[in-house]
């Protein structure tokens, strides 16, 4: 799979490439093949929606993307290609120089991402110092405050002094994407930023990452299991399931035609608000184990329109007429044929 | 229809320690302030409300895990606070809960059978050991698992298993009314779907009423009958889930549906997001407590806090100016 690009054309060459990507952890209990042969393309300025249920690889293909994955996890396979460089292939000191200045990352829970006992001013012009660490401390307070005003945190000169644990969930939040904003990176990682938030905060805080993308042009891959966020900041959405992309293409593309039957599934099985659903359609059975996984397409025991073929071979990647890209049998002549 | 619950100016306020140390200064926070409601035999009444609205409180005022500060709870026409210690056991038969997190609701040392049967050996007076296996394995059997996992223990379930349990376990005794605070919450999309089946289903099949609590408008608007909005302790729109979802009256409903995201592309949002976050319930704005994030507040707002009125044949909202705030 070359591009999970869809229709959007906003510029040509891809910002970052990702080329079968393998990401094993190795466990006692055996390998688990948490990203299994990922690929896809962001172009500048695009927003790419990764979605999937828990553990189907989505944060750890993040993980590898800016090189923090866990001791027991390793890339072995793929490529890595960020404004035509692979960084799989870079030494840890190179992929520093990356990490918070081109490449930056929203994690979930923000109260881990800050530090309880440094206060929020401190914690932001700490990235600012990274750059120039002879700056003054007024021109730096002064960035601290510009950005944290941007990220809409009110009165931030006073607010500058308080500790984490004085802001509210909403605004610890933005003040980790004020400290991700800080150095203008080309591509942000927002792993499940919202979470943790109420929606009207999470709305505002959406609307705020929309904001943040359009005036500065950079990349954004949103990794969530919502398809309504999804929907409402992405351009082109991938769908992971069992540490593959199932799908891939442009937002409306994949909404209104789904073409693989796990897509088809989520999108049936989600209540929509104004739309009355008699029943909700259910996908059976869990998703496996990453350790043992089924043979063939890893969807095929929950699949409904699964055949033998689809027990024995894992689908080819297809591009679609509508645009994107499917791995299903269905969409191929061999599976067809049974 | 007849009410099988009803609350009437039910309030919970808890004294929370603001200074001092051995001369503690306390503040009362209105975890629920005034509500009342009434749930029909055979509804599904829902109750949206974001963090800190009061909806968790009210379930534990229902399941008498907390005593109310004032107003009263009456179940079947009785009114809980003269209960006795029997009745209170006779109405733990008749109620029960599934929780949000089925992997801390479950006792991790138990098996799933024991987990099960535990209700029917609280209450179950003189069951034999056979009536008690049997009647565990029809209440598994009940929420789609089968017979295999009797022996396991809570670790060795998946997510939505673990939820499954907690479901079979809240129904073995045949209650009338079920609580389920965020059922879903916690689960994978695909699993959330079998979940809220299950629960369509089995309400189908025995008539059950359940009193829903979540932040999910979307699963709200699918499975419930009634619905309530809560904000800061207080019912701030209440109806047929219909009629609410159709024309929502309340300003903070209607800003509450506009924040849904939806997963419909290309969907412009013409309205502006929900100014500010929810207020310090320790100093409550005065007169109505959503104030200050009003986009169509007045002067009378803050003087005066607007009363729960009807505005249609199922329907009511609280507001001074209902109608007037934007929709989209």
């Amino acid at each position: 799979m070359t591009g999970a690009t869809g229709d959007t054309q906003r510029g040509n060459a891809a910002l970052l490439s990702v080329e079968d990507l393998k990401t094993y952890v190795f466990t006692p209990g055996g390998i688990v093949r948490a990203v299994d042969g990922v690929s896809f393309s962001i172009k500048p300025g695009e927003a790419m929606g990764l979605v999937g249920e828990s553990g189907c690889g989505k944060s750890m293909t993040c993980h590898s993307i800016i090189g923090l994955l866990p001791t027991a996890a390793r890339t072995i396979g793929g490529k890595i290609v960020f404004e035509g460089e692979d960084l799989t292939a870079k030494p840890e000191s190179e992929l520093a120089g990356y990490r918070g200045k081109k490449i930056a990352m929203i994690l979930q829970d923000p109260l881990m991402s800050l530090n309880p006992v440094f206060t929020v001013g401190n914690q932001v012009a700490e990235v600012f110092r990274l750059d120039d660490s002879h700056a003054s401390k007024q021109t730096v307070t002064q960035r601290v405050v510009d950005i944290l005003t941007r990220v809409k945190i009110s009165s931030a000169e006073r607010r500058l002094r308080n500790y984490p644990f004085e802001f509210s969930g909403g605004m610890r939040q933005r003040v980790v994407a004020a400290m991700a904003m800080a150095r203008s990176p080309r591509l942000l990682i927002a792993d499940e930023p919202t979470t943790a938030l109420d929606v009207t905060i999470q709305d505002q805080f959406l609307r705020l990452l929309k904001e943040m993308q359009a005036e500065s042009g950079m990349a954004l891959i949103l990794v969530t299991h919502n398809l309504g966020i999804v929907a409402e900041v992405c351009d082109s959405v991938a769908i992971m399931y069992a540490g593959r992309i199932v799908e891939s293409g442009s937002v409306m593309r994949v909404y209104n035609e789904p073409a693989h039957p796990y897509t088809r599934g989520l999108m049936e099985a989600l209540p929509v608000l104004g739309v009355r659903k008699k029943r909700l359609y259910q996908i059976d059975g869990e998703p496996p184990d990453l350790c043992g996984l089924p043979s063939g397409c890893h969807f095929h025991p929950r699949c409904a329109f699964a055949t033998g073929i689809c027990r024995r071979e894992y689908p080819p990647t297809k591009e679609l007429p509508g645009g994107g890209y499917a791995a299903c049998w269905l969409l191929d002549e061999r599976g067809r044929e049974q | 229809m007849t009410n099988l619950l009803e609350a009437r100016d039910l309030a919970k306020h808890y004294r929370i320690p603001t200074s001092g140390f051995i001369f503690r200064k306390y503040k009362p926070l209105h975890a629920v302030d005034g509500i009342s409601l009434a749930i029909e035999e055979k509804a599904c009444f829902g109750i949206v409300g974001e963090t800190g609205s009061g909806k968790t409180t009210l379930s534990k005022l229902i399941l008498q895990l907390e005593q109310p500060t004032s107003g009263s709870i009456s179940f079947e026409g009785e009114n809980l606070s003269d209960f006795d210690r029997q009745k209170t056991m006779w109405y733990r038969t008749r109620v029960s809960a599934v929780f949000q997190d089925a992997g801390s609701s479950l006792d991790p040392r138990m098996r799933v059978r024991d987990i099960v049967a535990e209700p029917l050996r609280t209450h179950g007076k003189d069951l034999s050991r056979a009536d008690i296996k049997s009647q565990t394995e029809k209440a598994l059997q009940r929420v789609g698992l089968g017979a295999q996992m009797l022996a396991r223990f809570p670790h060795e379930l998946s997510g939505g298993q673990k939820q499954r349990v907690a479901i079979a376990r809240a129904l073995i005794l045949e209650p009338s009314l079920v609580i389920l605070d965020e059922p879903v919450s916690a689960l994978d999309v695909s699993i959330q779907a079998q979940i809220l089946n299950l629960l369509a289903d089995i309400r189908e099949a025995s008539g059950l009423t359940y009193l829903i609590i979540s932040h999910d408008l979307a699963m709200l608007y699918h499975l419930s009958t009634q619905i309530a909005v809560m904000y800061m302790g207080q019912i701030v729109e209440m109806g047929d889930t219909e009629e609410v979802f159709r024309e929502p009256l309340h300003p903070y409903t209607r800003a509450l549906f506009a924040a849904i995201p939806r997963p419909i592309p290309g969907r412009v949002k013409e309205c502006p997001a929900l100014s500010g976050e929810i207020s310090d319930p320790l100093n409550p704005p005065p007169g109505c407590r959503f104030y200050p994030r009003c986009v169509i507040r007045s002067d009378t707002c803050t003087s005066k806090a607007p009363a729960l009125t009807p505005a249609g044949a199922s329907h009511s909202v609280a507001c001074f100016s209902a109608h007037d705030a934007p929709r989209c």
